[in-house]
């Protein structure tokens, strides 16, 4: 994520205008926080690190990934994809948080969650916006909407808060949150968007 | 090499970084046709439809009288085996001339002449005289003809719908091209008319440049050298688009395709002037990978060479990922040039709507983002064009009246025109920059 310097909206890596205010992202607002953290973790990580269904396409590939150096540092979850190392930002975290798809969608999809803000919602093709975690093809009958939920990591904290969707958004299956009051939410919550049913995951990072 | 055609799809970055995120990579597919060889024969012969608008308020600003100037320019430069109709439309469409008639030079003057003079009404059915000509335009289609609509017009016609039906219904035989002229026309639908059918939109801010505009679309048809151009791309898997813009010679959006199974995608650039790019610039999503060198797309441009079939080209589009910051930090100018005139184009649109809405502060910030845009690409007509935007805007605050519309149209106009970079700066970018 690029922060942009003007209206500090954050804008996907190698975007060339903020898509907040239309300002030129320059080179000096990313290399400010990443420059320190060389970024995913080098070739010694086992490959389970695609994180994004790169595993089925080989078709698209030149040269196939360095196959991971079998019987190297033994994973500590070897099945599930560990999210990617959470890379960059100055302020490194403490843990990396993933949500899971477990029920109605594609299970077993994962989506990394940054510090910062992300939203939960589908992919708008009319303005363009993706975000971060994008259930576009988890939601056929459209039950979620583009701008679903927010989820924030602040000092330590991860909070979710319902932005105004049509369909309300559920922890733990409780009542339906209450739209613009953040939740906080621990590792192994359930949150509802939809028909959609996502697992919050956090790992400490060692 | 006369004739030659030559297809290329760049990326903004050969080394992305290899990182933990997904990150957005631009990629421009460009064809450029070469000029016509020597031995390659003569021009391609035109059928032409002319749809002229008589409603009343063309009797305003001599506008009339610039159109009859401008057919006759019409009529004297034809080839004698181009086939032309001209129809003139108000409540009804009544056709001037015919390409029976086209080429009795004498008789069509006289009958331009006397425009004013038929008995149609004063309103505006744009679709009745585009179905007369479109009628007119058929019976003389020919795969070695240039088929192409030019409607003009100064207001809003009744059947807006009628009109963007007889264009998707016809854009596979023809093109259309639309000139609106003074304020009142919707430049929304002319707009939507010629993208949808790879012509050209024009507008006229004042009467006197309608022969001129007559002229150009009649150059541009003489110089074409490649028909029915289609840029089709196919994504590797993970590859997602987020934007797609046509980047020149005119600059709008494409929509965002939905990718079904096959990850195909193809876009329609329509018949290709000579030197002229036809260009789709597309922002895609990457997903993170581990170093090493991906194809991210396959591309191929297929088109028609008059006279030689159809032909077509093929490349690819690779990244190498990498960790190397100082690699990754490297973009290709020529890739951002067009990059930032798609964005600049784009502000300005968002402008224009969050001054639909009443937010006059955010309108002024994305306009003045625009400019300073405009002003980094050395684009001095785009940026008077949007400073005097933002001075209107400033001091009407809804761009309401003559004098503000005709800025926005002015404004709108100059920043979808791509601006074509001279030679010389065309090299100079071609060497990777770093930024």
């Amino acid at each position: 994520m690029i922060k942009c310097g003007e209206c500090g909206y954050e804008n996907m890596d190698g975007l060339d205008y903020c898509d907040g205010c239309g300002a030129k992202i320059t080179a000096a607002a990313s290399a400010g926080d990443g420059a320190a953290a060389p970024a995913a973790e080098p070739s010694a990580q086992p490959a389970a690190a695609e994180p994004v269904a790169a595993s089925e396409a080989p078709t698209g590939e030149i040269k196939p990934p360095e196959p991971a150096p079998e019987g190297a540092p033994p994973a500590p979850e070897p099945s599930a994809g560990a999210p990617p190392a959470a890379a960059a930002a100055a302020s490194v975290p403490r843990f990396k948080a993933k949500f899971e798809v477990v029920r109605g969608g594609r299970k077993g999809q994962e989506f990394p969650i940054e510090d910062g803000n992300s939203f939960i919602g589908r992919w708008d093709p009319e303005t363009g916006s993706f975000p971060e975690v994008d259930l576009e093809q988890d939601d056929p009958e459209a039950k979620i909407s583009r701008k679903h939920a927010l989820v924030r990591i602040e000092n330590g904290k991860i909070t979710v808060e319902d932005i105004g969707s049509l369909n309300g958004t559920y922890v733990n299956r409780q009542p339906r949150l209450q739209p613009g009051t953040p939740v906080e939410i621990k590792s192994g919550d359930e949150i509802i968007i939809g028909k959609t049913f996502l697992k919050l995951v956090v790992e400490p990072i060692s | 090499m006369a004739g030659a055609l030559t297809f290329e799809a760049l990326a903004s970055r050969s080394y992305v970084l290899s990182s933990a995120e997904n990150f957005v990579l631009y990629v421009l597919f460009e064809a450029i046709s070469g000029a016509r060889g020597a031995g390659a024969g003569g021009r391609t012969p035109l059928n032409l439809g002319v749809v002229l608008d008589r409603s009343g308020s063309m009797y305003d600003e001599r506008r009339l009288e610039f159109v009859v100037e401008a057919v006759k320019f019409l009529v004297d430069n034809l080839a004698p085996d181009d086939k032309v109709t001209i129809v003139a439309f108000a409540d009804k469409a009544q056709v001037i001339a015919s390409p029976d008639t086209i080429h009795d030079k004498a008789s069509v003057k006289r009958a331009i002449d006397e425009i004013d003079l038929l008995e149609i009404g004063g309103g505006t059915q744009m679709a009745l005289g585009m179905r007369a000509a479109i009628d007119e335009v058929k019976k003389n289609l020919a795969p070695d003809r240039l088929n192409r609509v030019l409607v003009l017009t100064d207001g809003q016609t009744y059947e807006e719908i009628a009109c963007v039906d007889l264009v998707n219904q016809n854009r596979g035989q023809m093109s259309f091209s639309a000139m609106g002229v003074g304020v009142e026309f919707n430049e929304k639908l002319l707009m939507r008319i010629a993208q949808d059918s790879n012509g050209k939109y024009h507008f006229i801010g004042n009467a006197a440049e309608i022969p001129g505009i007559f002229d150009d679309e009649l150059q541009g048809l003489r110089a074409i050298t490649a028909r029915n151009g289609r840029i089709e791309v196919t994504l590797a898997q993970g590859v997602q688009i987020r934007e797609a813009f046509r980047a020149s010679p005119d600059i709008y959006a494409l929509g965002t395709p939905l990718l079904t199974d096959d990850r195909k995608v193809a876009y329609s650039v329509g018949d290709l002037e000579a030197n002229l790019p036809a260009s789709v610039l597309l922002t895609l999503v990457l997903p993170p990978r581990k170093p090493g060198l991906v194809r991210i797309a396959q591309s191929a441009f297929h088109y028609e060479e008059p006279g030689a079939g159809e032909k077509s080209i093929e490349t690819e589009v690779t990244v190498e990922y990498t960790l190397d910051r100082a690699l990754a930090s490297k973009a290709n100018g020529r890739v951002m040039n067009l990059v930032d005139q798609v964005s600049i184009a784009k502000l300005q649109a968002k402008a224009e709507e969050e001054l639909k809405l009443g937010n006059v502060d955010r309108a002024t910030r994305l306009l003045g983002n625009a400019i300073q845009g405009t002003q980094r690409l050395g684009n001095a007509k785009a940026t008077q064009a949007l400073s005097g935007l933002m001075d209107e805007i400033k001091k009407t605050q809804t761009l309401q009246g003559k004098a503000a519309k005709t800025t926005l149209l002015q404004a709108q106009a100059v920043v979808r025109k791509t601006q074509m970079l001279d030679p010389a700066a065309l090299d100079a970018l071609r060497d990777e920059k770093s930024e």
